[in-house]
């Protein structure tokens, strides 16, 4: 930097010695990209708050509306996909074994027919079965709340997604700083 | 409007404002040090620009790419 500003001969403040104005520039400069460097990595962070935000806010959102609503969609159009495609099994075995054509396949398209219900019963009977003990869980432990007799203004927007939210973002601002 | 979409709405607006006076202390604390080493500026803009330029990033193929970044940047710098 000192041997370009000397050989480009720049401009010298009065009396100031060419080497003195130098290290001054080159500490300015080195202050300026240090400044340069806290502002790109505060508007990083900055960038990435607004982010965790809207993730904050998307969650909250599905948790209002209830993500088991959006998970038992889900798994509702993926049984009637299978009922689907299980009936369609079924129909052609049954269609083969009838015509006598196909000749084994028949017995194979009903065989998995059958086997794709079944599994299908199972993953109900898992689900139901889970989905019972979690409820099992829940009336445990509005029991034993009541039990204890926690205030009721204090525990109902503490068990709601949107003051879950609240939390999760004031934590974040805080985290974050002024 | 609800709590949660007030506050929402009000931390969003803060981390935007924080990011805005970051990108003009950057842009500032730029403009200090290009104006302090004019020359130096233009020749690493020029290097930077070269090698940029003959590893192909501003070829013809990929103006439509480019214009899909100015457009995203732009849209990005109007919800600031």
């Amino acid at each position: 930097m000192a041997r370009v500003a000397e050989s480009t001969g720049e401009r010298t403040h009065g009396g100031t010695p060419p080497g003195v104005e130098d290290a001054e520039r080159r500490r300015a400069t080195l202050e300026d990209a240090f400044e340069l460097g806290e502002h790109l990595r505060g508007a990083w962070e900055a960038t990435r708050d607004l982010g965790r935000l809207r993730l904050l806010r998307l969650r909250a959102t599905l948790e209002r509306l209830g993500l088991l609503a959006v998970a038992l969609l889900l798994f509702g159009v993926a049984a009637i996909s299978v009922a689907a495609a299980a009936a369609v099994h079924l129909v052609i075995g049954a269609a083969a074994l009838a015509g006598r054509w196909l000749g084994d396949s028949g017995w194979g398209a009903l065989g998995a027919g059958g086997g794709i219900l079944l599994l299908m019963g199972l993953a109900l009977l898992a689900v139901a079965a889970v989905r019972s003990r979690s409820r099992a869980r829940h009336a445990r432990s509005v029991l034993h709340r009541d039990a204890v007799a926690e205030p009721a203004a204090e525990r109902a927007p503490a068990e709601t997604a949107s003051a879950l939210g609240r939390a999760r973002g004031d934590a974040l601002h805080r985290e974050a700083g002024p | 409007m609800s709590a949660e979409d007030r506050t929402y709405r009000e931390l969003s607006a803060e981390t935007r404002q924080r990011l805005q006076g970051h990108l003009l202390g950057a842009k500032a604390a730029a403009e200090r040090i290009i104006a302090r080493h004019p020359r130096t500026a233009v020749t690493t803009s020029a290097g930077i620009g070269g090698v940029l330029g003959w590893s192909g990033v501003f070829h013809r193929s990929r103006w439509p790419a480019w214009r899909k970044v100015v457009r995203v940047a732009r849209r990005a710098a109007a919800r600031l």
